[in-house]
């Protein structure tokens, strides 16, 4: 089990590297020198940026010392200067980071809550009930997540006027928030945020529910008048996680590309929202460290439900022929 | 045929005429006929709207919908959104079938290339694919828009990227599969140098899978596409797609909920269609084997 | 997101062609007249309004590029020998009180018993000082700092003659360069507190003579300031002013409908109703920034002039006001007329679709039948408007205008776009292959007729200029120049006047609107919230309830 915990770890990082170089070289072949393309052809718009950010990243020097430059500044948590606020990306990221990991953490929450509920449902019902309750998560995986946003705003922000449209803190609170107002922000966006990793979760729920109820020993214990509830409990359960453990990087995956969207539309002071401002405004240096950042945490968190995987299957664990 | 029609004893004798087909693809050609009625729409558009997608009339702004001229109202501007949303067709469904087809073209090729080659080639090639994975879409699209900027064209190179690795893997498992099988040996044997193999003999065998997991990528891939013009990566106004439309309606989500939700529901529409065609296909092959 | 007003001032303040012109009186002294403040009861209360755009750069007016918002900080805290008065459109004292100018020299009589904040004496050293860390690279205080806008100012040395005695030395003898001496480059810091700090440091501490004292600065979030008890000028009415900086313009309305702060600067177009029926009072002010498009006079259609005109009767300017909620306000000429050289004879192109389509007839471009793109020998009338990324607020009207407004009359559009980053470089604007339409805006930073007027002079072509379209006319060119030269301001006048008749029969520019600066501000509290012609918040003239 050390060995594949070790061997997980090493391809992790292996992988992290490569991502870190694909990601420096992109940013460093970008047509015309990046930082006087952001300052516009005069040029002048802070040349004290200029000239921080060049003597900062020696520039000039070859591209693999420059880059391993970069990886050690990064390394200790500099992430430079923003080209267009001047302020330390670090800073902006610290800031940016718990809003959005309350949200992506809400999210997998309700979303495992929601859909493994959905599956059960889906698996034991009959009927009408069971045919939409399978036809649905397709459904969900097409709808734009954006548009479902919108949609919680329309119904619950400005028809019915119960929840904020937007933001995580209300004006008047500034650093005092209360716990309400913090639930009160995070619902919506939270709830339009899980229905993608719900729907997932749903559907491994009821397929592994049709798989174990196939079981020989299963339609005895059916036959023999064991109720459903507790074969669901015993059986049908534990086996769902292995599935949605083996998937989990995908659902990492998934809510991350949704999160971008739904930050946007709640305008949720995220790292999504903050990288696609640095985007539009060709703030490099914020744009680099977002993806960084995220790249980081999607890739802990496979591990991390690696890890899971080898605590909730004991094959794993203790491989037959080591 | 074998017992894949479980039905009902009286249906038995409507089977044997040509009504049967189509009762069985039902699902497939009301999909079908969804995107066709998009396409032909856009076809007919000049006759079907009163106004082009970009005149702007002050006087007509944000009218309701069934408004005389405007049935799906108008947005800030005075544009008429039923006009803007069919100058959107070609954009939205470019967008979305163009990465998928493009992504599994060059999935697949990659795929079969590491999968029947083994050894280093494919250690590296899996190498690179898992580094492309630690990628989620998004990331990617934001990281291509902040080199080669936001465009269409741009847009559509991240969302391929994004979707190369997972055809690859799957193509690849698919070709793995494959490689031990005794036709293949044969061919080896024979003399076969590995391009003809991989063209004449394995290509055919991937293909049904490719082409149905391609299909149903197309609608992931209008949705997803959608999302990031919404998000101004991709379109940009005043060019006219979906995702764009939607994001201008957002901000009139107070007074003119329509301009966002009308949008939407098409995106959903057409994506959903693409995913049922795909859907159905495979239902049909898998209950044929 | 990075606002076009922001980006449109730094390329106004940035390029030198775009400094001031004479309006300078008479090269004689003046005495003193009070500064700034109307002379508003001071209260103590406290002025909270929120911008959404970043001050970039800082409080210390040198340091600065982007002229506004950050202009807020440095007028607030620093000020320069002479200012602009905007209702007497003249130079007025500030901390000298009087001068002689000559053209190629300036000497000022500074005010006497005036202190910097930090309690040490303004005197001619102090000038002398901060002119020369601003201008001579020889100076020590010089060194390591970037002062972008000091090329603007024709300075070429300063001497001490007394204790409250300067003469500056000029390098050309310009009519507008008392004007210039009024702008950020000439804003007087202490001499001590410089000293004391680096200027990356110094730039978020400044020390100035003005009524507010910067108390804290947060970069990118929060700056506070307090009254100045010792100033020596009338005290403004507000006893603290925070301004508070967010991103998210929605987020600032929310702020402003729940009473967290006062006033908020520049709110989202959409959302001016909602504003108004939450009993918040929304005012707007013109401003020097002017948004439209360049015609490509180098290449067909629009290097024909008719064909120009044609295109400006195209444009329904009146309803960019409708569109607009009041944000902007139609233009039909270079000049406006907040602008002392306004010509009102020449009251250009309104909306005449009729007029345009006649015009493009008479010219060849016939539309066929039931067809909607006009034609001339089998070619279609096409054009290419080019455009960048990240507009807000106003400026996302322009390019759908314009584009709608020439479909109608038979052109055959075709947008393109290019980064915003990217927007005045050979890969964007200034490849002229890509357009015959550019839309951009352009602004003042002081007004002077003369001065915009220069932006489409042949010597304001790329890369010594704005003058992307190449329109050139020797003509006027000569009479821009005459009147730069020109102390004698009847003269100068006139001469502008009969530039601006020429530009009007020209038309080298599709103007389309001019911006107005915009505040939300809740009447319970503010009564007026008045604003300077560049577009910064006029806190000193602020009245409270």
């Amino acid at each position: 089990m050390g060995r594949y915990i070790a061997s997980r770890t090493g391809s992790s990082l292996l992988v992290l590297l490569g991502a870190s170089i694909i990601l420096f070289c992109t940013i460093r072949f970008v047509p015309g020198d990046p930082i006087t393309t952001v300052l516009g052809s005069a040029g002048i718009a802070n040349p004290d940026l200029v000239a921080r950010a060049i003597t900062a990243y020696g520039l000039d020097k070859p591209l693999p010392v420059q880059y391993v430059a970069w990886l050690s500044h990064v390394a200790q948590g500099d992430f430079g200067f923003s080209l267009v606020s001047g302020e330390r990306v670090t800073d902006i990221v610290a800031r940016r980071v718990g809003p959005s990991l309350l949200l992506g953490l809400a999210a997998s929450v309700l979303g495992l809550g929601i859909g493994l509920i959905w599956g059960i449902a889906a698996g034991y019902l009959s009927g009408a009930a069971r045919a939409v309750l399978r036809a649905a998560p397709m459904f969900v995986l097409v709808v734009p997540s954006f548009s479902v946003g919108l949609a919680l705003i329309f119904a619950f922000a400005v028809s019915l006027r119960l929840l904020p449209a937007s933001g995580l803190s209300s004006p008047l609170e500034g650093d005092h928030q209360s716990l309400a107002s913090l639930l009160t922000h995070l619902i919506l966006p939270a709830l339009a945020l899980c229905l993608v990793p719900a729907s997932l979760v749903a559907r491994l729920t009821y397929a592994t529910i049709d798989e174990v109820e196939q079981e020989e020993f299963i339609r005895t214990a059916r036959a023999l008048g064991v109720p459903a509830a507790r074969i669901a409990v015993q059986h049908s359960l534990p086996n769902v996680m292995l599935p949605i453990i083996t998937t989990g990087g995908l659902l990492v995956s998934a809510l991350i590309t949704n999160a971008v969207l739904i930050e946007t539309v709640f305008s949720w002071p995220g790292v999504g929202t903050m990288m696609v401002t640095a985007v539009q405004q060709r703030d490099y240096t914020v744009v680099q460290a977002g993806i960084l950042v995220v790249a980081v945490a999607y890739v802990l968190s496979s591990l991390a439900v690696d890890g899971l995987y080898l605590v909730v299957d004991p094959r794993v664990r203790n491989p037959p022929n080591t | 045929m074998s017992g894949a029609t479980a039905v009902r004893p009286t249906s038995v004798r409507w089977s044997a005429f040509s009504a049967g087909p189509v009762m069985r693809h039902w699902r497939s050609f009301v999909a079908i006929g969804v995107i066709a009625a998009f396409m032909i729409a856009w076809l007919g558009r000049d006759f079907l709207t009163e106004f082009g997608p970009s005149a702007v009339r002050p006087a007509r702004a944000l009218l309701p919908v069934g408004a005389p001229g405007s049935p799906l109202g108008t947005d800030g501007l005075g544009r008429d959104l039923l006009s803007r949303l069919l100058a959107g067709v070609p954009f939205s469904l470019l967008f979305g079938a163009v990465p998928a087809a493009a992504g599994m073209a060059i999935g697949a090729a990659i795929g079969l290339i590491a999968g029947f080659a083994g050894g280093k080639i494919d250690r590296a090639i899996v190498g690179v694919m898992d580094v492309l994975l630690t990628f989620p879409f998004i990331l990617l699209a934001i990281l291509v828009s902040a080199v080669l900027g936001a465009s269409l064209q741009n847009a559509m190179i991240a969302v391929t990227l994004s979707i190369l690795p997972k055809n690859a893997r799957l193509i690849r498992s698919q070709t793995l599969s494959l490689k031990h099988r005794e036709f293949i040996t044969a061919s080896q044997l024979a003399g076969a140098g590995p391009v003809a193999i991989i063209l004449k003999h394995l290509l055919p065998n991937v293909l049904p899978t490719a082409l149905i997991v391609a299909s149903t990528d197309v609608g992931l891939m209008i949705t997803l596409t959608a999302g990031l013009s919404f998000i101004g990566l991709g379109v940009q106004p005043p060019d006219v797609d979906w995702g764009v439309l939607v994001a201008e309606g957002a901000r009139y989500i107070t007074s003119a909920p329509n301009l966002a939700f009308i949008p939407s529901i098409v995106i959903a529409i057409v994506s959903i269609a693409f995913v049922a065609l795909a859907d159905n296909e495979r239902r049909r092959r898998r209950s044929r084997h | 997101m990075m606002n076009l007003h922001a980006r449109v001032r730094f390329l106004g303040a940035s390029f030198v062609a775009l400094a001031v012109v004479a309006s300078c009186t008479q090269p004689s002294t003046q005495t003193g007249v009070s500064p700034s403040a109307s002379g508003a009861a001071d209260t103590n209360k406290t002025f909270v309004y929120g911008m959404p755009q970043n001050a970039v750069g800082g409080c210390d007016g040198t340091q600065i590029v982007v002229t506004v918002p950050v202009g807020n900080c440095p007028l607030l805290n620093q000020e320069a020998l002479v200012r602009y008065d905007e209702s007497r459109k003249t130079v007025a004292p500030s901390l000298a009180t009087s001068w002689t100018f000559d053209g190629t020299s300036a000497t000022f009589k500074l005010r006497p018993s005036v202190t910097f904040q930090d309690g040490t004496p303004f005197n001619a050293d102090a000038v002398v000082f901060n002119y020369r860390r601003v201008w001579d690279p020889t100076f020590d205080a010089n060194k390591g700092v970037k002062f972008p806008l000091a090329a603007t100012v024709p300075f070429k040395s300063v001497d001490k003659i007394d204790d409250m005695t300067v003469k500056v030395n000029f390098t050309t003898s310009r009519a507008d360069t008392m004007l210039l001496m009024t702008t950020y480059p000439a804003f007087i810091q202490s001499p001590t507190a410089v000293q004391k700090m680096t200027p990356a440091d110094y730039t978020f501490k400044p020390i100035g003579t003005g009524p507010y004292k910067v108390t804290s600065y947060q970069d990118a979030a929060r700056f506070e300031l307090d009254r100045n008890d010792g100033y020596w000028g009338t005290k403004p009415p507000a006893a603290k002013v925070v301004i508070v900086i967010k991103q998210d313009a929605n987020a600032l309305v929310s702020d402003l409908l729940s009473g967290a702060i006062d006033a908020s600067l520049s709110p989202a177009l959409e959302q001016f109703d909602q504003i108004r029926n939450a009993g918040m009072t929304i005012q707007t002010s013109p401003a020097l920034v002017f948004y439209g498009a360049n015609f490509n006079v180098t290449k067909p259609p629009f290097d024909n002039t008719q064909m120009r005109q044609a295109a400006e009767y195209a444009i329904d300017k009146e309803s960019i006001t409708t569109l607009s909620k009041g944000a902007a306000k139609p233009m039909y000429g270079a000049i406006v007329d907040s602008m002392r050289e306004y010509n009102p004879d020449v009251q250009g192109y309104k909306y005449d679709a009729k007029k345009a389509g006649d015009m493009l007839t008479a010219l060849g471009w016939v539309l066929p039948a039931g067809g909607k793109v006009r034609m001339k020998d089998g070619q279609p009338l096409h054009v290419d408007v080019i455009q960048r990324t990240g507009y807000s607020g106003a400026t996302t009207l322009l390019t759908p205008l314009i584009v709608s407004n020439l479909q109608d009359v038979g052109f055959d559009v075709k947008t393109v776009t290019v980064e915003q980053a990217l927007q005045y470089t050979p890969q964007g604007y200034f490849d002229l292959s890509k357009w015959n339409l550019a839309v951009g805006g352009w602004s003042a930073s002081i007004p002077d007729g003369g001065k915009l007027m220069e932006n489409m002079t042949t010597g304001a072509f790329v890369p010594a200029g704005f003058n992307i379209g190449k329109y050139s006319n020797p003509t006027f060119d000569q009479k821009i120049t005459d009147a730069a030269a020109s102390f004698d301001q009847a003269k100068h006048d006139q001469l502008l006047k009969e530039a601006q008749v020429i530009l009007k029969n020209e038309a080298p520019w599709l103007w389309i609107y001019q911006y107005q600066s915009v505040i939300a501000f809740n009447p319970a509290k503010i009564s007026a919230a008045p604003f300077r012609l560049f577009g910064q918040l006029d806190i000193l003239n602020l009245k409270f309830k």
